[in-house]
């Protein structure tokens, strides 16, 4: 049938070029995501903290007057506040619109601060500002992870869109990779030809590790894509359905962050806050509460809300915040939602969010998740290699030389990779602490190590050295990583443990575990050959009895 | 291995045709699709649903974009499925 021979030629055509164009950010994504899983231990670990106790007893009317003898027009503005890792207080506000039509008298302006928004940090014991969290340094390891997995180096939103378009592409490779192996997707599966020709070795792991990490990658290509370009949906929705008005179209989203209508009149006189605050605990809170966070709508108006949510450890289950929201003007009881009472649209967005960062289920979970995402790293990889040694015969003689250049470019920017980030490990035990710059110097350090990696590998060309220096790197510089730990702080890991240090045990002995088998895989992996050669002497039947892509050998040669 | 040629678009219009049609041609009709969806059938189920089923039915009129081999009835498909739903956004919404 011709049509169905051109739709598997188009599929997988879109398939091949949908996928080697997104090969190397998808890698990142993954690989530097899955470290990303652990941020919050990775930040402990490197500032040799405990783990904090989350506090509840946060006074946020001194939050607020800090805020406002700051300068900042406070009058009708949203606020959201929580207390970050038991850290810092973060206090978020968007910008003040530019015209109110708010009937008392606006002081003149006394600086563009007033109306700007804010993004500030507070210290829980002292409650002074810090300084400004400016987008991506906050000088700590795991949040640099964390950025780096959807490319936020790169500024103003670009890498978050990409990060984004690169997940649609992802989705895209994902359903047509099924297409095009459906037909044999089971016989495949149990299918590993080692000895056959190096493609058909690469074709069976990428299809077969592909097929065990579907439901995983399709998990992290929808909500990817969510993240990424969730602009793309909500402003032309708002605009149309909402008149655009974007917060009435959230309360369908997140009906615990809805915002509400102005009165535009001045409070005289309201409720304590941490009063308010202290009876949602008693009503709705319970002993396993681990976290707090507190939306304000229109402060200081006649119409201002304050909206307490309430999260319990996330381990225990999957649905588990509650929130009250209650009028400041009369302390009344707006709306509420018991741990119990969950609806689907209040709750489409949290499931997307426990997916994708795996909060449901402890580190158990998130150890499956570290697995599946260097699984489908690994897929991404085997998939470039298809592409590569599908192009090793005659047919392709004049492009070998490029094709082998972008293909020893994308292996060093991708494998390269997991030594750069055992570095980088490393060096936030080895610089001295008081150093200037410390942080920029280090992710510069990171930067730099990366990118010549990939240059040693266009240089190399052998793909083999490429693979097996990076992983030696990684696997000296991962075993040093719990080394460096105790030289710098001490917490060597027989210790940290029965010292409460969980995390720094928890990093320490993942390192030297990822370190030692990344070493042994180093040390005993064989250099892999085709054995088409060898094969051509043998009998005909075994050399022509499973070619890689069965469908496609028959169609090709039918025509 | 590699695809084989003869199946696919030579011109490099047509090509572009077909990536423009994917891309932001396939997202108005999604978008459209889903508020006209929201506006019939309310906006409790269908907004938050819209979150992630957005970026799945993007994807799969981009599959059927490819799908179909002439680019000019791949356009004709979307501006069907446009019209359908803005008309129908119109009737509930102005």
């Amino acid at each position: 049938m011709t049509t169905e021979k051109r739709n598997y030629n188009v599929f997988f055509n879109t398939h091949t070029v949908s996928g080697i164009i997104i090969s190397v950010g998808l890698f990142v994504c993954f690989f530097a995501g899955a470290f990303a899983l652990f941020y919050e231990n990775i930040n402990h670990w490197e500032a040799n903290d405990k783990n904090k106790a989350y506090r509840t007893d946060i006074d946020y009317e001194r939050v607020l007057q800090t805020v406002e003898n700051e300068g900042y027009n406070m009058q009708g503005r949203n606020f959201f506040i929580r207390l970050r890792e038991g850290e810092y207080i973060q206090v978020f506000s968007r910008a003040l619109p530019l015209k109110t039509d708010s009937t008392q008298a606006q002081k003149p302006e006394k600086s563009a601060l007033a109306n700007a928004a804010m993004n500030l940090r507070l210290s829980p014991e002292t409650y002074q500002i810090e300084k400004p969290e400016s987008g991506n340094e906050t000088g700590k390891l795991g949040d640099f992870l964390y950025y780096l997995h959807y490319f936020n180096q790169i500024p103003n939103r670009i890498g978050l869109y990409l990060a984004g378009f690169v997940a649609l592409f992802f989705l895209f490779a994902i359903v047509t990779g099924v297409i095009v192996h459906w037909k044999k997707i089971i016989s495949n599966f149990f299918t590993f030809r080692l000895k056959a020709r190096l493609k058909n070795l690469w074709a069976d792991a990428h299809t077969a590790l592909g097929v065990i990490g579907l439901p995983f990658q399709f998990i992290y290509a929808v909500s990817g894509a969510f993240y990424g370009l969730a602009i793309l949906l909500y402003l032309p929705t708002a605009a149309i359905l909402f008149d655009g008005n974007r917060e009435e179209m959230f309360s369908y989203v997140a009906p615990g962050r809805k915002s509400f209508e102005k009165a535009n009149e001045k409070l005289n006189k309201r409720q304590n806050i941490n009063h308010l605050t202290k009876l949602s605990f008693d009503k709705l809170g319970n002993p396993e509460m681990e976290y707090v966070s507190l939306n304000i709508s229109n402060y200081n108006d006649k119409n201002a809300i304050l909206n307490v949510e309430m999260y319990e450890d996330t381990d225990k289950s999957f649905y588990n915040y509650s929130y009250v929201s209650y009028r400041l003007s009369d302390g009344e009881i707006v709306a509420e939602k018991p741990m119990s009472e969950n609806t689907y649209k209040g709750n489409v967005l949290r499931t997307m969010g426990n997916l994708h960062f795996a909060s449901y289920g402890g580190y158990f979970i998130k150890a499956i998740y570290f697995v599946l995402a260097l699984i489908t790293c690994f897929v991404i990889l085997s998939g470039v290699m298809v592409w590569i040694e599908a192009r090793s015969n005659k047919k392709y003689e004049a492009k070998r030389k490029f094709n082998t250049s972008v293909c020893a470019i994308y292996l060093g920017s991708t494998i390269g990779l997991f030594p750069a980030i055992a570095l980088f490990f490393c060096l936030t035990k080895i610089l001295p602490l008081d150093m200037a710059d410390r942080f920029s110097t280090m992710s510069t350090v990171f930067f730099l190590f990366w990118l010549s990696y990939a240059i040693y590998a266009y240089f190399l060309k052998d793909f083999h050295s490429i693979n097996k220096h990076a992983l030696l790197l990684a696997g000296f510089l991962g075993v040093a990583i719990p080394v460096l730990n105790g030289l710098q702080s001490g917490l060597w890991f027989w210790k940290s443990l029965k010292s409460g240090y969980i995390d720094s045990f928890f990093i320490d002995i993942s390192w030297l575990f990822l370190g030692f088998i990344t070493l042994l895989t180093a040390f005993s992996v064989q250099r892999l050959a085709s054995h088409s050669k060898s094969l051509q002497n043998k009998p005909k039947e075994e050399h022509t009895a499973i070619p890689a892509f069965p469908e496609l050998g028959t169609i090709s040669s039918a025509d | 291995m590699p695809a084989n040629k003869k199946y696919l678009l030579k011109s490099g219009w047509a090509k572009a045709s077909k990536v423009l049609a994917a891309i932001p041609g396939c997202l108005a009709a999604s978008l459209a699709l889903h508020m006209a969806l929201a506006l019939w059938l309310g906006f409790d189920y269908v907004i938050p649903t819209s979150t992630f089923s957005v970026f799945i039915v993007w994807t799969g009129l981009m599959l059927l974009v490819y799908r179909i081999e002439k680019p000019w009835k791949s356009w004709a498909m979307l501006l069907i499925i446009l019209l359908i739903c803005v008309i129908g956004i119109v009737l509930r919404k102005f």
